[in-house]
């Protein structure tokens, strides 16, 4: 097929799912004025049911707990497949970085780029810790503030460390907390089993609305993801490097 | 003006599959996924909308103001964080297919080999 049929066809087929769905949405009720019937039933059910005051992370956590918790494997097969796809192939080897010219001074990086990530590192980490754990209260949860967390180590990278990040490879630390922050959802999803009750009902204690330890097992999950989402960002990013700076094609000779 | 938020998701969905139909580069491919995908994104957050309506956090937020709808605010949260680790895993395919092939033109014959 040739480009100039292909995009005639594509935009015929373009426009005509173009105006299938603007037909669609005039048929949608005016913007502004919907009211789904959730909206209302979970507004008006979150405080005195789960004392919980953010609804987004109620709804993510409690309401469709068990969505997230698919939604959470969706997130470790990518980066499972990702890290798959990043390995040294059969025909490749690793080659430790070398200086390639001795003779001269290596780059000092400049004390301004190295201050800004010795002063962002501690900030951005803590940002995130804050954001994981208050996720119930505030805006956030484990999902934005393990992307957080995750862009502290960047900060390493980006102040010319990145040799600490070469020493994350298979059984370090993070790729145990990446799974462990998966299985461990799953395991407070299935506690109340023990118990006869129904997968993930929220059995702890639920607390004075509004404090940290309130609201059952929202915290503890948002921990739980926290921790998956910001060892799989860190794995994900050493293993780019590593495939950038490490892993080389064998020379056929 | 009340249709703009849809008519902005049909344009953003239809330039997002122009990218993927026409573009010689799988990164550029990814990108332009991205953008198909982020229609998704307003096209949820535009009919969870309520006029003049706030965060649907009841904490500091006096309870007499309307909220907006927090189902497709966590619907949308999903959408992202999948769509990032997606894009994460397509980034590492076309590398891989680039060592292979040395190409990342998405037309070209792909290596197959068993």
């Amino acid at each position: 097929m040739n480009d100039r049929l292909r995009n005639t066809l594509f935009a015929l087929a373009a426009a005509l799912l173009a105006g299938c769905l603007v037909a669609a949405f005039t048929s949608l009720p005016t913007f502004g004025r919907q009211s789904g019937a959730y909206r209302a039933l979970v507004l008006e059910s979150m405080e005195p049911m789960r004392h919980a005051q953010q609804a987004v992370a109620a709804v993510t956590f409690d309401y469709r707990g068990f969505d997230t918790l698919a939604e959470e494997f969706i997130l470790f097969a990518a980066v499972a497949g990702g890290l798959l796809l990043l390995r040294r192939q059969e025909d490749e080897e690793t080659r430790e970085p070398t200086d390639q010219a001795p003779d001269r001074a290596g780059i000092v990086a400049a004390p301004a780029v190295l201050g800004l990530g010795v002063v962002m590192f501690p900030f951005t980490l803590l940002l995130g810790i804050y954001v994981v754990l208050h996720g119930h209260l505030t805006p956030g949860g484990g999902f934005q503030g393990g992307v957080l967390v995750a862009t502290a180590f960047y900060y390493v990278y980006l102040s010319g460390e990145y040799g600490d990040l070469l020493k994350i490879k298979r059984d370090h630390l993070a790729s145990h907390l990446e799974a462990a922050g998966a299985m461990s959802y799953a395991m407070i999803g299935a506690l109340p089993l023990l118990s006869d009750y129904h997968y993930m009902r929220n059995l702890f204690p639920l607390g004075v609305s509004g404090e940290l330890l309130s609201t059952g097992t929202l915290p503890l999950l948002n921990t739980a993801v926290g921790i998956e989402v910001a060892s799989a960002f860190v794995l994900l990013i050493a293993a780019f490097l590593r495939q950038v700076l490490v892993i080389r094609r064998e020379k056929k000779s | 003006m009340n249709a703009l938020p849809f008519l902005v998701v049909v344009w953003l969905l239809v330039v997002g599959l122009y990218g993927i139909a026409t573009c010689r580069n799988s990164i550029y491919l990814v990108s332009a996924l991205f953008v198909a995908q982020s229609s998704g994104y307003l096209l949820l957050l535009s009919v969870g909308y309520v006029n003049n309506g706030t965060a649907p956090i009841t904490g500091d937020i006096p309870g007499t103001r309307i909220m907006v709808d927090p189902v497709v605010q966590a619907l949308t949260l999903t959408d992202i964080v999948v769509g990032a680790t997606v894009s994460a895993l397509l980034l590492a395919l076309a590398l891989q297919r680039h060592k292979r092939s040395g190409t990342l033109d998405p037309k070209s014959e792909p290596p197959m080999r068993g």
